[in-house]
C-alpha cells in the first residue's frame, strides 16, 4: 500500500491508484471533465488539476499515479483558479448556448423551447409542469405581458419571431378546463408560516412557490379581492377576472390564507407580523398615483384610480372629452378603457414621441383602432376650471433635447406655443410611486424607487423580512413581479431552515451568437419559412360595445403549428452539462477570454444523437469509448492548435462513426457536443436523464 | 587518402546543397577527369561555416592545403586547376594552355582566387573556429559520411568495440555518469542516470530511441550531425542498447530530413555489413537489430511520449508522465529515448574516458553544445562551444558580432522554448541552471541574435504562432490559451491593444506553464515572459502610445524619405503598390495609404534617406 496525504488527511491506496482515486477514498470531491471511469486518462482538460508539494506545475488527478508520501492540495487558491481559467477558456470557445436567446431575455427565466416542445408533442400537461417550474399566474401573464422573450426570438433574424406569450396562455387556459389540471408538488408541512403584504402578482407567485416547500402562507391585501395590479390596474378586455380569479383560486387551492381588507399601519403592524410569523415578505406594489405636476393638478382623476373603479363595476362618469396625460400601458388602458364608455372624444397626450413611449408599440395601435386620438410632443402646463364644469387644459409643445441618463431624450417646452384644451375629464396617467411611509416607520431601509432589498436575495435590513416586486423597483413588469415572488420563496426557504440566505441558484451561461452570415445560414439550414399565427379578436363593434376579451386565445391547431416554428434553441444538455455545472460552481467568467471561436456546426446524421462540434471541448471520452468498444470506423481527433476538432475519420459522417455506442458516448460527453436527439434541455431529464430542475441563469456576454 | 592525391571535399550537406554545392561538384568532378586521376573527390557533410557555403576544401598530400568559402562552379574549376596536378601529358599540355590565356583575359570578368580563400589562422574564419572545441562536430565536413571507412579512420567504433571488449554496462554507465553528459534535447537530464534508470528495470523487451525529430524553427544541429557524421550517431545509439540491455532500436527522424533519412539508413547498412550491428555484435553475446522510422511533421513529436505514440501508430500526443517512457514507453515496455545530439557524445566519450569530457565546462554543465547562430550575425552557422564560454562570447568573437555595425540587443536561446536574453546579461554563461536563471533554457540549441530594429512584441508573437498552430490540441491551456495570447500580442503589434492584455498576458501565461502535460506547453509562454520581463517598455509602448519603437509592427510605423534623397527613382522602381511616384531628381515622396510597409524602397535606396518611423 502507497500513504500519502490529501488536503492534511493521510490515505493509502494501492499500488496504481491515481490521485483521484486516493481523494474519492476520502470522499474528497475533485471536479472532472475527460475523466471516464474505466478508460485510459486522458488527462486533457485540466479541471481535476490538484497541487503535489514540490512540483513546479498542477497534475491531473485523474492520470497521477500517487507515490509515498506525496502531499497533495485539491483545493488551494492556487488549484482553484486555474480550474476557473481552464473553464473559462473553454467557455471562450464554445459555439453554443445554454439558454435560449428568449429564456434569457424572460425575467421569470422560463423555460419557453421546453413548454413550447409539449405543445408539439401534443402534451398539455407536461409543458404546464414545465411552465410552472418558473411561472405563477401564466394565464395572466399570457395575456398582459409585454413579452421581452419575443425580441430575443432568433427566429427574427429569419422572417417572424415566436409568439410565445400566447402560447402559454393557450397551455394555462387548456390546463384549467382538465379534467385533472396539473398541481405542482407539494413538501409536506414543514410548520412555518410566512406572512405575505400584497396578494399581487409578487405576493402570490412567492405564496406558490413557498407553499410548494412545505410552508404556511398568509396573504394581506387592502383590497376586497387579490390580484392586486392584475385586478385594479389593467382592464377586463385585455384581462378578464374570471380568468385571474382562476388562476387565484388554485394558489387559494394550493394552500394559501386570504386576509382580505387588511391594511398594512391599519389592521396590523410590520412588528405584528414578525411576532406571529416566521417570516414576512413585503409585495405591496407601487400604489401611489404620481399627479401632472402642474397647478391645478387635483382636478386630475389618477390613472389608476379611474381603472380601480372600473374594475369594481363603478366607473366615474367621464363626459364627453376625455384627456389621457402619458405615454404608459397605465395611459392606454384608460384611454382604451375610456372610449368603451361612449365619450365622443378621447385622446392621449404625450410629452415625448412615439419611439419614446413606454409601453407596446402593440397597445397605441390597438388604442387607435378603436379610435383613441395620440399627441406627441405635448405637455400639461395648467389646469382649471372653465365655465359649465369643464376643464381647461393649457398645454405647451416640446421638442425632444438631449438624452438623460437612462438614454430617452428629454422634453424640451417650446416658448410661446401654448395653447387651451377643453375636456370634460383629465386622466393622470403619468406614473406610480411606492408608498415608502410606513416602511421607514418600522425600520426598513428605503431608495430612491422603494423598500431596499439585496438584488440575489431579496433580504432587507430586518432579519426574515423580505421584499420584492414593485414595492421595490417602483412601477415594473408583472413578469419581474411574479419572478421576485418566485426568488423571494427560494430565499425565505433558506432564512426558514436555517440556511445562508443566498437566494436562487444561478446557473453560468454562454451567449451565442452568429459571427456571420455564412454562420447565420447553418442556423437556419432546414428551416422552413413560416408565418406568426396571428392571435385572433373580436371584431370592433363588440369591442366597443363592452369590456369583453379583445384577444380571444389560440385554437389547439393554431398553437401547435405556432409551437412548431420554435427553433428550439439552447442546449440539449442544459441541465446537465458538465462544463455549466462547474462553470457554475468557480463562477466563470465566459466573456473573460472572448477571441476566436469555433463556428457552429451540426451533424444529424444519427438517428439516436446530434453532434455540434462547436461545443466539443477535446476531451476525447467519445473517441477512446468507440475505440474500446472497437467501432469499425470510430471516431479522431483531427487537425493541429485551436484548430482541432473529433470527426469520424475519412470525412465520414457520425452515423458511421458510432454505429453501436452513440448513447454511451452522448451519455459520456460533459457538454452538449453529442446529445441525445431525443433531448429536451428543458429541466425535465433528457440529454443525460437526470431530472433535476432547470437553473436560473444569467447571460454573459 | 591517396598518398599521392589531392583530396578535394565539398560540402554536401543540407545547406551546401542549398547553396548550389550540386554545381560545384559537378564543375570539380569534370575538371578533375579532365586533369586525370590524382584527385579524389569526396562530398562531405557540414563543417558548420553556413554562411559560406558552399564550401570546397582542398586537402593536399602532407596536410597541406586550403579552404574555399562561396564557391561557384567557376571558381572551383580555378580552385582544381590551382590545386590539381594534371596526370596525362595531353591534359598537362591543354591545361598550361588554358592557364595562359587565363592571363590574358580581363581580370574583372573571372574570380580571383584568393577572394574565396578562407582565411584559418586570422580573421573572420579564425575568430569563427577558434573558441570552438569540435565534440559532436569532430567529422563533420570532414569525411565522406557515406562511406564508413571515412569513419572507420577516425577510430569510429572503437568506442563500441571497447565497450564490448572492456566495459561491462555498469562501468559504462559509470563513464557516462561520471562524465556529466546531460540530455542535449534541452531539457538537460542527466544522461548516466537516464541509463541507469533504464538498466535497473525489470528484465525483457527493451527499446533504444534516437529523436532526430528536431522541430525549433531555425535549428538544424540534429540534421547536419546526422547528414555530416551518421555512424557516430548510430555508435551512440549502440552503446545506449548496450549500456541498458535493449535489443531493438529505432531512429525517428523527421521526414523533411531525407537526407539524414538516406544517410542513417545507408549506415545501418554498412554498420551491418560489419558486424557493427546486428546479430552478435563483434562477436559478443550482444545483438540489436535497428530501424529508421520516418516523422510526419509534428513538432510536438519531438517530445519523447507523444513520439512513442506516433511510433505505435497513433496520433502523437503525449501523455501524462509518469509513468516515464523509462518505465513504460513504446509497446508498455521501457524505452529509452535519447536525442541526436546526446548520442553523437558518447563514442568520444568512451573513448578518451569521462575526464577529457568533464574537464571541459561549468561545475553542472559539462562538455560542449552545439548552436545554430542565426540573426543578425556576421558569421551564421554550426558552432559548437565549451559549456561555461558567454554568449557574448558567441555573439562578437565567434559570429563576428552584429550585421551592419548594428546595436546588439538581445539573443534568442531554444527557440519557441526558450527565451530572450537582454544584451546586459550577455555574460550569462552557456549553463543549464545560468540559463534558466534567466527565464530561457538551454534548449536544443538555436540561438537567434537580434539586433535593435527587432521588436521584442513581434518576436513574442511570432513564437507564440508557431507553438499555437503546433500544438497538438490536447490540454486546455495549450490549445486556447496560447490561441488568446496570441491574439493580445497580434493586438499589440497592431496597435489595438487593450488595458488588462499584459496582465491577462502574463496570468495565461503562468496557468498555461503549470498546466499542460508537456514541454510545448508548459515551455510555450517563455518567450513573451522573457520579454516582458526585459523589455516592458517596448509592451508598453506597443499598448499605450501604440508605437513600435524598433519600427518592425507594420501597423505601427510609416516610411519617410529624408532630406539626402537625390531624386533617383531607386525606391519609385521598385514599389509593387506605386505609393512612391515616379519623379527624377525630386526629393520622392510616399503616399501612405497606398503604403503597405513592405520595405523594399528603403532596400532599394542607395543614398540611405528612407527612414522607419513610429510615431
Amino acid at each position: 500500500m502507497i500513504s500519502l496525504t490529501i488536503d492534511g488527511r493521510p490515505v493509502s491506496v494501492p499500488p496504481g491508484a491515481t490521485l483521484l482515486d486516493a481523494a474519492r477514498q476520502l470522499d474528497i470531491r475533485i471536479p472532472t471533465m475527460c475523466h471516464v471511469p474505466g478508460l485510459e486518462p486522458a488527462s486533457s482538460c485540466f479541471v481535476c488539476a490538484v497541487q503535489v508539494k514540490g512540483q513546479r506545475g498542477l497534475s491531473p488527478s485523474c492520470a497521477m499515479p500517487a507515490a509515498e508520501g506525496m502531499e497533495v492540495d485539491t483545493d488551494s487558491e492556487a488549484v482553484r483558479g486555474a480550474r476557473r481559467v481552464a473553464i473559462e477558456l473553454l467557455l471562450s470557445d464554445h459555439a453554443g448556448e445554454c439558454v435560449a436567446p428568449c429564456s434569457a431575455r424572460c425575467p421569470a427565466g422560463l423555460d419557453i423551447p421546453g413548454f413550447v416542445r409539449e405543445i408539439v408533442a401534443g402534451d398539455a400537461s407536461r409543458s404546464m409542469r414545465i411552465i410552472t417550474e418558473r411561472l405563477a399566474l401564466p394565464g395572466a401573464l399570457g395575456r398582459v405581458c409585454p413579452r421581452l422573450c419575443e425580441q430575443g426570438c432568433r427566429r427574427i433574424e429569419y422572417d417572424d419571431g415566436l409568439t410565445i406569450g400566447p402560447l402559454h396562455r393557450y397551455v394555462a387556459d387548456l390546463d384549467r378546463e382538465a379534467a385533472a389540471p396539473y398541481v405542482p408538488p407539494r413538501a409536506p408541512s414543514t410548520g412555518k408560516s410566512v406572512a405575505i403584504v400584497g396578494a399581487g402578482p409578487a405576493g402570490l407567485a412567492a405564496a406558490q412557490f413557498l407553499l410548494r416547500q412545505g410552508h404556511a402562507c398568509t396573504l394581506f391585501d387592502t383590497e376586497s379581492a387579490a390580484g392586486g395590479m392584475l385586478r385594479y390596474g389593467i382592464p377586463a378586455f385585455r384581462l378578464p377576472k374570471d380568468a385571474l380569479d382562476a388562476e387565484i383560486d388554485e394558489i387559494r387551492r394550493f394552500g394559501a390564507e386570504f386576509r382580505m381588507n387588511s391594511r398594512w399601519g391599519r389592521d396590523f403592524s410590520l412588528a405584528d407580523l414578525r411576532r406571529r410569523h416566521d417570516a414576512v415578505f413585503l409585495a405591496i406594489g407601487a400604489q401611489r398615483a404620481q399627479g401632472l405636476r402642474c397647478e391645478g393638478e387635483e382636478l386630475a382623476l389618477s390613472g389608476i384610480e379611474f381603472l380601480r373603479l372600473v374594475a369594481e363595476g363603478n366607473p366615474p362618469s367621464l363626459g364627453e372629452d376625455v384627456v389621457v396625460v402619458g405615454g404608459g400601458n397605465t395611459a392606454m388602458d384608460c384611454a382604451r378603457a375610456a372610449i368603451r364608455m361612449g365619450p365622443r372624444n378621447v385622446r392621449i397626450l404625450y410629452r415625448r414621441t412615439r419611439r419614446e413611449m413606454p409601453c407596446l408599440m402593440q397597445e397605441v395601435e390597438e388604442a387607435e383602432a378603436e379610435g383613441v386620438a395620440c399627441e406627441m410632443l405635448v405637455a400639461p402646463m395648467l389646469l382649471e376650471r372653465g365655465e359649465d364644469h369643464r376643464l381647461l387644459l393649457t398645454c405647451q409643445h416640446t421638442k425632444l433635447g438631449a438624452p438623460d441618463a437612462s438614454g430617452r431624450c428629454q422634453p424640451v417646452p417650446v416658448e410661446g406655443s401654448e395653447y387651451v384644451v377643453e375636456c370634460t375629464t383629465v386622466i393622470a396617467a403619468i406614473g406610480q410611486a411606492v408608498d415608502r411611509s410606513l416602511a421607514e416607520a418600522e425600520g426598513l431601509r428605503v431608495t430612491g424607487w422603494g423598500i431596499a432589498a439585496a438584488e440575489r436575495t431579496l433580504a432587507t435590513n430586518l432579519p426574515g423580512v423580505f421584499a420584492g416586486g414593485d414595492a421595490v423597483l417602483g412601477a415594473d413588469l408583472a413578469v419581474r413581479a411574479v419572478a421576485a415572488g418566485r426568488i423571494a420563496a427560494a430565499s425565505i426557504g433558506q432564512f426558514l431552515r436555517g440556511e445562508p440566505v443566498v437566494g436562487e441558484a444561478r446557473s453560468a451561461a454562454v451567449v451565442f451568437r452568429p459571427v456571420d452570415d455564412a454562420e447565420r445560414a447553418l442556423v437556419f439550414r432546414n428551416i422552413e419559412m413560416a408565418e406568426r399565427v396571428p392571435m385572433p379578436e373580436i371584431d370592433m363593434e363588440q369591442r366597443l360595445a363592452g369590456f369583453d376579451e379583445v384577444a380571444t386565445g389560440l385554437s389547439g391547431a393554431d398553437a401547435r403549428r405556432e409551437a412548431q416554428r420554435c427553433l428550439t434553441c439552447g442546449c440539449r444538455k442544459s441541465d446537465c452539462c458538465v462544463v455549466r455545472t462547474l462553470a457554475t460552481e468557480y463562477g466563470a467568467d465566459a466573456g473573460r477570454f472572448a477571441g476566436e471561436r469555433r463556428r457552429f456546426s451540426q451533424d444529424t446524421s444519427h438517428p439516436d444523437i446530434i453532434y455540434e462540434p462547436g461545443k466539443c471541448i477535446m476531451c476525447d471520452a467519445c473517441v477512446r469509448i468507440a475505440a474500446e468498444a472497437g467501432e469499425p470506423l470510430g471516431l479522431t481527433t483531427i487537425g493541429r492548435g485551436f484548430h482541432v476538432t473529433v470527426a469520424a475519420p475519412f470525412g465520414q459522417p457520425m452515423s458511421e462513426a458510432l454505429r453501436d455506442v452513440a448513447l454511451r458516448c452522448a451519455e459520456a460527453c460533459p457538454s452538449g457536443a453529442l446529445a441525445l436527439r431525443s433531448a429536451s434541455g428543458c429541466g425535465l431529464g433528457g440529454g443525460c436523464g437526470g431530472g433535476t430542475p432547470a437553473p436560473s441563469h444569467f447571460p454573459i456576454l | 587518402m591517396n598518398g599521392k592525391s589531392v583530396e578535394i571535399r565539398i560540402g554536401l550537406g543540407s545547406c551546401g546543397i542549398a547553396g548550389g554545392a550540386e554545381a560545384v561538384r559537378a564543375a570539380v568532378e569534370r575538371e578533375a577527369r579532365q586533369a586525370g586521376a590524382r584527385a579524389v573527390v569526396k562530398a562531405v557533410g557540414c563543417n558548420g561555416m553556413c554562411h559560406r557555403e558552399p564550401l570546397v576544401e582542398v586537402v593536399e598530400a602532407g596536410g597541406a592545403g586550403a579552404l574555399y568559402g562561396n564557391v561557384t562552379a567557376e571558381a572551383a574549376r580555378s580552385i582544381v586547376r590551382r590545386h590539381v596536378r594534371p596526370g596525362a601529358l595531353m591534359a598537362r599540355l591543354r591545361w598550361t594552355a588554358d592557364r595562359a590565356s587565363d592571363l590574358f583575359r580581363h581580370s574583372g570578368a573571372r574570380p580571383q582566387l584568393a577572394e574565396y580563400k578562407v582565411d584559418l589562422l586570422s580573421g573572420g574564419a579564425a575568430s569563427y573556429l577558434r573558441k570552438q572545441e569540435r565534440i559532436v562536430l569532430e567529422n563533420c565536413g570532414e569525411i565522406d559520411p557515406e562511406n564508413i571507412h571515412d569513419y572507420l579512420a577516425r577510430e569510429g567504433y572503437q568506442a563500441l568495440e571497447k565497450c564490448l571488449r572492456q566495459l561491462p554496462p555498469a562501468e559504462l554507465i559509470q563513464v557516462l555518469m561520471d562524465s556529466g553528459l546531460r540530455g542535449r534535447g534541452g531539457a538537460g537530464f542527466r544522461t548516466g542516470l537516464k541509463w541507469s534508470l533504464a538498466r535497473q528495470q525489470p528484465e525483457g523487451d527493451k527499446y533504444v530511441i534516437c529523436n532526430g525529430d528536431e522541430g525549433d524553427p531555425g535549428a538544424f544541429m540534429d540534421r547536419l550531425v546526422l547528414e555530416s557524421d551518421p555512424h557516430r550517431v548510430l555508435e551512440g545509439l549502440v552503446i545506449a542498447a548496450y549500456a541498458i540491455g535493449a535489443a531493438e532500436g529505432i531512429f525517428y527522424i523527421r521526414a523533411e530530413y531525407p537526407l539524414a533519412v538516406r544517410r542513417i539508413r545507408e549506415a545501418i547498412r554498412q554498420a551491418e555489413e560489419r558486424g557493427f550491428l546486428g546479430q552478435r555484435i563483434l562477436d559478443s553475446e550482444f545483438s540489436l537489430r535497428l530501424e529508421v522510422r520516418e516523422g510526419a511533421g509534428a513538432f510536438v513529436c519531438g517530445e519523447e511520449t507523444a513520439l512513442i505514440q506516433s511510433l505505435e501508430g497513433q496520433r502523437g500526443t503525449p501523455r501524462l508522465r509518469p509513468p516515464y517512457p523509462i518505465q513504460r514507453g513504446f509497446r508498455g515496455r521501457p524505452t529509452l529515448v535519447n536525442n541526436v545530439e546526446t548520442l553523437a557524445c558518447v563514442p568520444w566519450i568512451v573513448r578518451r574516458g569521462a575526464g577529457p569530457f568533464n574537464a571541459l565546462g561549468t561545475e553542472s554543465s559539462k562538455g560542449t553544445k552545439v548552436f545554430a547562430l542565426a540573426g543578425k550575425i556576421n558569421r551564421g552557422g554550426l558552432v559548437e562551444v565549451p559549456m561555461g564560454v558567454t554568449i557574448r562570447e558567441v555573439v562578437e568573437d565567434i559570429g563576428g558580432g552584429i550585421k551592419d555595425g548594428r546595436k546588439f540587443k538581445a539573443a534568442q536561446l531554444g527557440g519557441p522554448s526558450g527565451g530572450c536574453i537582454p544584451e546586459r546579461l550577455a555574460d550569462t554563461p552557456i549553463d543549464y541552471e545560468a540559463l534558466a536563471s534567466t527565464g530561457a533554457i538551454m534548449g536544443s540549441g538555436g540561438l537567434v541574435v537580434l539586433d535593435d530594429r527587432d521588436c521584442m512584441v513581434d518576436l513574442a508573437r511570432f513564437f507564440l504562432h508557431f507553438t499555437q498552430a503546433e500544438s497538438c490540441g490536447k490540454c486546455t491551456f495549450c490549445r486556447i490559451g496560447t490561441k488568446r495570447m496570441l491574439e493580445i500580442l497580434e493586438r499589440l503589434c497592431a496597435g489595438h491593444g487593450r488595458p488588462g492584455d499584459l496582465e491577462n498576458l502574463e496570468l495565461l501565461a503562468g496557468h498555461l506553464s503549470r498546466g499542460s502535460l508537456c514541454g510545448l506547453g508548459q515551455t510555450a509562454p517563455n518567450p513573451v515572459l522573457t520579454t516582458l520581463r526585459y523589455f516592458p517598455e517596448e509592451y508598453k509602448a506597443h499598448l499605450i502610445d501604440k508605437r513600435c519603437p524598433a519600427g518592425r509592427c507594420t501597423a505601427l510605423i510609416r516610411y519617410r524619405v529624408t532630406a539626402d534623397c537625390t531624386g533617383c527613382t531607386s525606391c519609385a522602381q521598385v514599389c509593387p503598390v506605386k505609393a512612391i511616384a515616379y519623379r527624377p531628381y525630386e526629393r520622392h515622396e510616399i503616399d501612405q495609404d497606398l503604403c503597405t510597409r513592405c520595405d523594399m524602397c528603403r532596400q532599394a535606396c542607395q543614398e540611405n534617406s528612407i527612414e522607419v518611423v513610429s510615431p
